[in-house]
């Protein structure tokens, strides 16, 4: 997990070592890169044309492909429960191969991509 | 734009600050992980 701004490393330093009660971050532990420029946030379709940076969150998978893709204006924060059971159900489908249906969590049943397994999982859910 | 769900994750190499101190951080980094990469607007802002 790594944050990304168009803030400069030096003041990523100072973000991370102010107070919550002053606006800053102190005891955050994700690496906070500095995107000054935008360049690397408009390659991702999130900068705005005001220079700053749409609240875009961006999952990676291993082979390098994005998996799930979140954007916010910048007024309204993301739901961390939701990004961590999109990754845990990416997760779950790279390792078993079954489809995760709406709001799949982990221990729930999932769904072979099959009629057949489609079947099953309706039987199940009845 | 087009969407790029599906799609490479776009390269980059920055500036960044990992436990409190400056290093760069690279996307060829990334592979072999599952990475989330969170934009944000702009540091010391309310949200």
């Amino acid at each position: 997990m790594l944050g990304v701004s168009v803030d400069s490393h030096f003041s990523h330093r100072v973000y991370l070592k102010t107070a919550r009660s002053e606006g800053g971050i102190e005891g955050v532990t994700l690496p906070l890169l500095a995107d000054l420029g935008g360049a690397v946030a408009r390659s991702y379709g999130v900068l705005l044309d005001m220079g700053i940076s749409l609240r875009g969150s961006f999952l990676i998978d291993p082979d390098g492909v994005i998996q799930h893709v979140t954007m916010n204006a910048p007024p309204v924060g993301r739901s961390v429960d939701e990004t961590i059971r999109v990754i845990e159900a990416f997760q779950f489908h790279k390792q078993h191969g079954e489809v995760c249906p709406a709001n799949w969590k982990p221990g729930a049943k999932s769904m072979k991509p099959t009629l057949d397994g489609l079947k099953d999982y309706m039987r199940a859910a009845k | 734009m087009d969407c790029l769900v599906g799609k490479p994750a776009p390269a980059f190499e920055l500036n960044a600050v990992v436990n409190g101190e400056f290093t760069k951080v690279s996307s060829a980094s990334f592979k072999g992980k599952w990475t989330v990469l969170l934009f944000y607007p702009l540091d010391f802002t309310f949200v």
